[in-house]
This record gives structure tokens, sequence and C-alpha cells, in this order.
């Protein structure tokens, strides 16, 4: 083999696995994983037909600012999103939230209610920084139970890739 | 100086409530004086333990989020309170105003429709175009120092 044969095909070879390296480092940095976790805060006790957990003890302290004595968690998912289209996850037969990814490493989340027969309500939006979740921030969407006075419902977000 | 008052004054100086003057002649006092200087250590003594002993009020909420329940609470009360009687009267001094202005824009209203009759479809799709969604309220609580932000709806 010619030195300049041998010269074109290393250079093929680095295009090959720069090219290699450069698609899974996009596959990586496209897809964040999500969690999501619907939390129920109450200053009562567990009720005993539902196989609730109780929240993280770590995850716990983040909801200091609250005040209720229990908080249950009712729901969490995890799921990978990527800046090509939103994914919903479904907490509870009432509650859904949208991930979307956005520009400049940005997130957009939206909270919906479902009514009787699946029809989903959007409550509100909140754009929020990928990459401070990213660094272990916690985004937390909360309020009143209107259903179940003094209660409240929580919906925890973090990210499943901390830096 | 009487003993209720170099009582108080030993009380003042334990407290650090004298100037200059005062406490230069109630340590005259204590250096001849051992009932004094007695009184002045249990005074001491006291102060420290009540200070050890006083209970730290601690409350769940941080301050900003405590009072931003509080201001969710009295916006929500002040939306579910009927009318006073007061913004009715405003309410009745705005009707003489309201009244010949709706009679007016009625009128505009149907002369624009008779101009435009021919091309309602469109109109029609503009109005529900702009029909948005409305979003709930919410009351937002940062911390930076624990990475957390919370968003309560209201």
């Amino acid at each position: 083999m010619s030195s300049r044969s041998f010269i074109n095909l290393r250079n093929w070879i680095l295009v090959a696995v720069a090219s290699v390296a450069l698609g899974n480092a996009s596959v990586v940095a496209g897809e964040v994983p999500i969690k999501a976790q619907l939390i129920w805060g109450t200053d009562g006790a567990k009720p005993d037909d539902k196989d609730f957990k109780e929240l993280d003890p770590k995850v716990r302290e983040k909801l200091r600012h609250l005040r209720w004595k229990n908080y249950w968690v009712v729901k969490a998912k995890t799921q990978d999103i990527n800046d090509k289209e939103g994914k919903k996850f479904v907490l509870s037969e009432k509650c859904a939230v949208e991930f979307k990814e956005l520009a400049d490493d940005k997130l957009e989340v939206s909270l919906y209610t479902i009514k009787a027969g699946g029809a989903e309500k959007l409550v509100k939006t909140f754009p929020c920084s990928l990459a401070a979740l990213k660094n272990g921030e916690y985004l937390i969407l909360g309020g009143d139970d209107k259903e179940k006075w003094d209660d409240a419902w929580i919906v925890i977000i973090t990210c499943g890739k901390v830096k | 100086m009487n003993t209720q008052e170099l009582t108080l004054n030993l009380q003042a100086y334990v407290d650090g409530e004298l100037d200059a003057a005062q406490r230069a002649e109630v340590e005259k006092c204590l250096a001849k004086d051992a009932d004094a200087r007695t009184l002045v250590t249990g005074l001491r003594q006291l102060s420290e333990i009540l200070k050890q002993g006083e209970p730290v009020a601690k409350v769940s909420d941080t301050r900003e989020f405590y009072w931003s329940q509080i201001q969710r609470r009295i916006q929500a009360q002040e939306k579910a309170q009927p009318r006073s009687t007061e913004s009715v009267s405003t309410a009745l001094s705005w009707l003489r105003w309201l009244v010949p202005a709706v009679g007016v824009a009625v009128v505009a209203v149907v002369v624009t429709l008779q101009h435009t009759a021919g091309s309602a479809a469109p109109a029609q799709k503009g109005l529900v175009e702009n029909k948005g969604q409305t979003e709930a309220g919410s009351t937002v609580f940062r911390s930076e120092s624990e990475g957390v932000t919370i968003h309560w709806l209201n």
C-alpha cells in the first residue's frame, strides 16, 4: 500500500469514528430522563386501602417550606424526553403533566386536569430551565386539594440524570 | 443611694443600661458592698439561665412562603366576598353612562353587520381563533440555596 492510499484510508477511518461518536453524543444529549412524582400532602394517616409509599426523606427535605405532616407518593414515573416531541405523563385519573424541550436548554411543563370522560384541560404552563434540573434542582407544582379540606396535591419534577 | 435605688441601679448595670458615670458609681458601690456583688452575680446567672432556657420559635414554612400563603388566602377571600353597597352605588352611577353607550354600540354593530353581511364567515373564524385558554394563577417561591422552585396554584 502506498503512503498516499494509507493516508486516505486513515482519513476515512477518522471520519467514520468521528461520525459514530457524534451520532452517539447527539442521542445522549437529546434524551433527558425526567421524573415526575404525584404526592399527596396531608396531616392525616395513610389510607388502609391504598398502597402509597412514604416520600424519600431527601426529597421530603425539599418540601420543608410546606406544612403538611405526611407526604405519600401516589405515582412516580420516569421517562426520557427529547427535543422532537412533547411527552405526556398521566399521573392519576385527574392529573397529567406534559414536558416539551425548548431551545436554549429550556423545558416547558404543562399541567393538565383530566375531566370526566377523559377530556384534558390545560391548567397552567410553567417554563423552567432544563439545565437547572440537570444540575439537581427541583421544580415543584402544587395546590390545595379541592375535594379534601386542608390536604394538598404536589407534583415533584426532577431530572433522573443529574450532573 | 438607698437600698431600693441601689437594687434598681444594679439591675440596670447588669442589663448594660447605665451611662459611663452611673456605671462608675455602681462599680464603686460594688467594690465596697459584698451583698451588692452577690446580687450582681445572681442577676447575671439568672440572665444566662433565661437566655439558655428561652424556647426557639420555629415555623415549618420559610418567612416568604408563609406570607405568600397568607396573601393567597386573603386574595381568595376577597374574591369570594359579595360586593359592598359602596361598589353597588358606584355601579349604578356607571349605569347612567353605560346604558346610552351600549345603545350607541348596538347601533354601530348593526350598521357594521349590514355592511359586512357577505363576509360573515371569516369574521366568525377570527373569533374562534382568538379564543385562548385561561390559565390559573400561581404563587412562586424559589430558594436558590436549596435549588427548589415551588409554583403554588391559587
